[in-house]
């Protein structure tokens, strides 16, 4: 397997599910070349009975969570952490989803707040499933879950979402 | 499933639509020269298994080669009855001197 050709046949679909999770351009090329170098690492080790595109998912599922989870970190220490480092790398990064339309700019940027705030086996499956288009199945396989789960999961999702949006409306 | 759930479901899966309305973009041109400097970089900050294995390997055989000479030294009383035995002087008074 090229490492060449497949960042040729997978860089956008790695780079949309980043921003996805993300919403911010700086940060979804951060993770996209995460998920690249560590494709790079594990090519060899790469069980080829698995799908390619559902290792990649995953390879990018877990580097988009693992980079919130940094952010969410160091947003926590910031005030220690702006001692010691410059100020530029403490600027919280603003919404900039480049996909998203002017007209719908604002209403798609409520409805990813209220996702934002979910779990991250909630978010991944509407992620998947609501933006990426991907079937059940297709999220089963990738989460490594069965469909009647995924099905739960994203019904849990909708409803948390709505929950959240009702809760913003309501202040 | 009554008519208030179904409306809420409705209501729920019309708010969420939107998200259709997200558009694939593409991933900068210039990513796969970043990718290929972070690789680079990381080629170069990591040391092979065998490596660490050998470095390992060889700090052990020569702890292990100082702590036998250490048990292995000969202590001050056997060189004091070794000079006993052999009528030799384990001091530096050759002439007597008082």
């Amino acid at each position: 397997m090229q490492f060449d050709a497949l960042f040729t046949t997978y860089k956008n679909m790695v780079y949309n599910l980043a921003l996805q999770y993300v919403q911010n351009v700086e940060d979804a090329e951060e993770i996209t070349q995460d998920v690249f170098v560590a494709i790079h690492h594990s090519l060899n080790t790469f069980k080829q009975h698995a799908e390619v595109s559902t290792w990649i998912y995953r390879i990018a599922i877990n580097k988009s969570l693992d980079f919130l989870k940094a952010k969410k970190r160091k947003k926590r220490f910031g005030f220690i952490v702006s001692i010691f480092e410059n100020q530029e790398t403490m600027q919280a990064h603003s919404f900039n989803h480049p996909g998203i339309e002017l007209e719908q700019k604002q209403a798609i940027q409520l409805i990813f707040s209220a996702l934002n705030k979910l779990n991250d086996k909630q978010k991944t499956a509407l992620i998947l499933s609501k933006i990426e288009q991907k079937s059940q199945k297709e999220v089963a396989e990738i989460m490594n879950l069965t469909p009647k789960a995924v099905e739960s999961l994203i019904g849990r999702a909708k409803n948390n979402v709505f929950k959240n949006l009702n809760n913003k409306e309501g202040l | 499933m009554n008519k208030a759930s179904s409306n809420i479901m409705n209501e729920m899966e019309q708010t969420l639509d939107i998200l259709n309305n997200i558009k694939k973009v593409d991933a900068s041109p210039f990513l796969i020269t970043r990718i290929q400097q972070k690789i680079e970089i990381d080629k170069i900050n990591s040391i092979s298994t065998p490596w660490v294995f050998s470095i390992a390997a060889t700090v052990f055989i020569l702890l292990c080669l100082n702590v036998f000479i250490i048990a292995k030294k000969p202590q001050m009383n056997e060189v004091s009855s070794l000079a006993k035995n052999m009528n030799l002087l384990n001091n530096d008074n050759f002439y007597n001197e008082q």
